[in-house]
C-alpha cells in the first residue's frame, strides 16, 4: 500500500486533472477541427473586428485616438468591408510601425 | 508591532520630504540632536516618541539625500539639441525589442562631445532602431542625441516622467550610429544567468502553448507583459483583475511549495530546506525583474522560512513592514510608485480586514465546505478591493464594482494557469509528452479566463470612469 500525505495526494490529483483536461481538448480538436478555437486564440475577445466595430466601440477601448478611430471608420465605409488588414497600409498616416500596433488591436472577418 | 509603527513613521517621513524646504544639513543636525536626546531620555514613552521623531527625520533625510545628484551626474548636465554625443557605459537591463526598435537602460561612465570628454554617472534610457541583443553587462560606446525631455514638477505628480525618475532615469538617448562593443563586465553574471533562464522559459512556453496562452503564461510566471494583447490588458483593467498578470505573492508561494516539495522528495533534512529554498527564491526574484510585489513576497517568504529556525513567532505586520523597508531603503522614491502602493495596500487590507470580516460574518460556521471556500474567496476579494479601491479611483479614475465578482472566478483560474505553466516547465525537461497535455489544458484555461473576463465587463454597471 502506498501511503501518501495529503499534500502528495493533492499534487498527484492536480497532475492527473491537468492530463485529463489536456487529453479531452486533444480528442475534441481531432474529432472536430472547429474546436481548435478552444486551444487557439479567442480572437473576438482579444481583438476587434474592424468590419463590425462602430466609432463608439473603438473609442471605448481607449487604445485608439479619436482622430485615428474616425479615419478608420471613414476608410472602412468608403471601401466597404475590408478583406485583409493589410489594406490599412493604404490609409494616410499608417506607416509600418503604426500598422504593427493596429495589427495587435484589430482583425477582419 | 514596534517595527510596523516605526516603518509607518519612516514612510511618513519620506511622504512629507518633498514638502519640506529644509536643507539636508539642517535636517542632519536635527537628527543628531534628537539622537542624543533619545540616549538621555530612556523612559519607555518619551524614549519611544524620540525614537519615532528620529526615524521620521531619518525618512526625510534619506529621501532628500537620494534625490541629491553628484556633480558628475547626467541630470546636472546640459545637452544641446541635435548635437551628437558619444556615451560610454554598460548595458544595465534587458534589451527589449518591439516594432523594429530596441530600448534598454544604459549606465553611463563617460560622455564625449566633440573634443571634450567628461566622466559621468547616471542611467540613460536608450532607443535604437533595429533588433539588438546586447547581454546585460556589455560595455558599449553609443553615439546619438541626448535630452532631458521632462520638466520635473513636485514629486506627487503622476506621469511617465516621474515614473522614470523613480527608476533613476533622468536622460533619454536616441542612437544614430551603430553601437561599438568594447567588452563584457563580469560582475553582471547573476543578471545574465537569470535572464538566460527567463528566455529559456519563454521559449518553452512559445513551443508548447498558443500565442495567447504563451503571452498570459509569460506574464503570470515571468512578469513579462510585452506580448499580452492590448485589448485584453485593457479589459482586465476594467474588470479589476489585471493584478493576475503581475508576478506577486501567489507565484512566489507556488515556487516555495514546489521547491520545498522537491527537497522533501530528496529527503533533505527539514532544517536545511530553507537555506536551499531561499537562493531559488532570490533567483526567481531577480529573473522576474525584482518588481515591488515580487520583492515584497520574497522578503515575506524569507521571514516565513527563517522564523522557525530563529525560534521567532511570525507576525504578518512586522514581515510586511520589513518588506517595505527592504524596498524603501534601496529607493525611497518607490513610496510614490502606484505599484508599490497597490501591492502593499492590498496585502495590508488582507491582513487587517479579512480576519475581522470573516469572524464578523461567522463564515467558519458555514456547513458545506465548498460553500465556505467560495465565501472565503469572496471575502478575500472584497478585502483586497476595499484596500485598493480608493487608490484605483485616484490614479486611474476608474470605479469597477464588477471586481468583486470577477475576482471570485478569475483568481482561481489564474492560479490554475500558473500551476499548469509551472508543470509545463517541469515536464518539458523530464517528460515532454505530458508537457504537451499540460499545455493543452493551459490553453483551455486561458480561453476560459478570457471568456469570463469578457462576460464580466459586459455586465451592466461593471465599471465606469470617474
Amino acid at each position: 500500500m502506498i501511503n501518501l500525505t495529503s499534500q502528495e495526494r493533492a499534487a498527484l490529483l492536480f497532475l492527473i486533472a491537468l492530463g485529463l483536461v489536456g487529453l479531452g481538448m486533444r480528442i475534441a480538436a481531432k474529432l472536430n477541427t472547429r474546436n481548435e478555437f478552444l486551444i487557439m486564440n479567442a480572437s473576438r475577445d482579444i481583438r476587434i473586428n474592424l468590419n463590425e466595430a462602430s466609432l463608439e466601440d473603438l473609442l471605448r477601448t481607449r487604445l485608439v485616438s479619436p482622430k485615428l478611430a474616425q479615419k478608420l471608420i471613414e476608410f472602412r465605409n468608403a471601401r466597404g468591408a475590408l478583406r485583409d488588414l493589410q489594406e490599412l497600409k493604404e490609409l494616410k498616416g499608417v506607416g509600418k510601425q503604426r500598422y504593427e500596433k493596429l495589427e495587435e488591436l484589430f482583425y477582419v472577418e | 508591532m514596534a517595527l510596523s509603527v516605526l516603518t509607518l513613521v519612516f514612510c511618513a517621513g519620506i511622504f512629507f520630504a518633498p514638502y519640506t524646504a529644509l536643507r539636508c544639513v539642517f535636517l542632519w543636525g536635527a537628527a543628531v540632536i534628537v539622537w542624543c536626546a533619545s540616549l538621555i531620555f530612556k523612559r519607555q514613552r518619551s524614549g519611544f516618541l524620540l525614537l519615532a521623531v528620529l526615524v521620521f527625520l531619518f525618512g526625510i533625510l534619506f529621501f532628500k539625500t537620494a534625490q541629491l545628484k553628484p556633480r558628475l551626474h547626467l541630470d546636472t548636465m546640459y545637452f544641446a539639441r541635435q548635437a551628437l554625443y558619444n556615451v560610454k557605459g554598460v548595458v544595465a537591463g534587458e534589451v527589449l525589442t518591439r516594432h523594429n526598435r530596441s530600448e534598454f537602460v544604459f549606465l553611463a561612465t563617460e560622455l564625449q562631445q566633440q573634443e571634450r570628454l567628461y566622466r559621468c554617472r547616471g542611467k540613460i534610457l536608450v532607443y535604437i532602431s533595429g533588433s539588438f541583443d546586447f547581454p546585460v553587462g556589455s560595455e558599449l560606446i553609443l553615439t546619438g542625441t541626448l535630452w532631458h525631455p521632462f520638466s520635473r514638477k513636485d514629486f506627487s505628480r503622476k506621469s511617465y516622467a516621474e515614473y522614470l525618475h523613480r527608476q533613476g532615469i533622468y536622460s533619454i538617448m536616441n542612437v544614430r550610429l551603430p553601437p561599438e562593443t568594447i567588452g563584457l563586465k563580469k560582475r553582471y553574471w547573476l543578471r545574465r544567468f537569470s535572464l538566460s533562464l527567463k528566455h529559456k522559459i519563454e521559449r518553452i512556453f512559445k513551443r508548447y502553448l498558443s500565442s495567447l496562452g504563451a503571452s498570459v503564461a509569460e506574464a503570470m510566471v515571468l512578469g513579462e507583459k510585452k506580448d499580452i494583447p492590448p485589448l485584453l490588458y485593457r479589459q482586465m483593467m476594467y474588470s479589476g483583475t489585471v493584478h493576475i498578470l503581475v508576478v506577486s505573492g501567489s507565484n512566489v508561494g507556488i515556487v516555495i511549495c514546489v521547491v520545498l516539495a522537491l527537497l522533501k522528495l530528496l529527503r533533505i533534512p527539514r532544517k536545511v530546506r530553507p537555506f536551499l529554498a531561499m537562493p531559488v527564491l532570490l533567483l526567481y526574484c531577480v529573473m522576474t525583474g525584482a518588481s515591488n510585489p515580487v520583492v515584497r513576497a520574497t522578503v515575506m517568504a524569507g521571514v516565513f522560512l527563517g522564523a522557525p529556525l530563529l525560534k521567532r513567532e511570525l507576525n504578518n505586520y512586522n514581515s510586511l513592514s520589513l518588506a517595505a523597508l527592504c524596498i524603501l531603503l534601496v529607493n525611497p522614491a518607490q513610496l510614490f510608485d502606484v505599484g508599490f502602493q497597490l501591492s502593499f495596500a492590498s496585502v495590508l487590507a488582507l491582513i487587517a480586514l479579512y480576519p475581522k470580516i470573516r469572524s464578523w460574518l461567522k463564515v467558519k460556521k458555514v456547513k458545506f465546505r465548498w460553500l465556505r471556500y467560495i465565501a472565503e474567496g469572496a471575502l478575500v476579494s472584497f478585502s483586497a478591493w476595499l484596500g485598493t479601491a480608493g487608490l484605483v479611483a485616484y490614479y486611474f479614475k476608474l470605479f469597477a464594482p464588477v471586481t468583486l465578482i470577477a475576482n471570485i472566478f478569475i483568481v482561481p483560474l489564474a492560479a490554475l494557469i500558473t500551476l499548469a505553466s509551472f508543470s509545463i516547465i517541469l515536464f518539458s525537461f523530464i517528460f515532454p509528452p505530458f508537457a504537451h497535455l499540460s499545455a493543452n489544458s493551459c490553453d483551455f484555461l486561458v480561453f476560459l479566463l478570457v471568456k469570463v473576463n469578457s462576460f464580466m465587463i459586459n455586465l451592466p454597471y461593471a465599471y465606469s470612469y470617474l
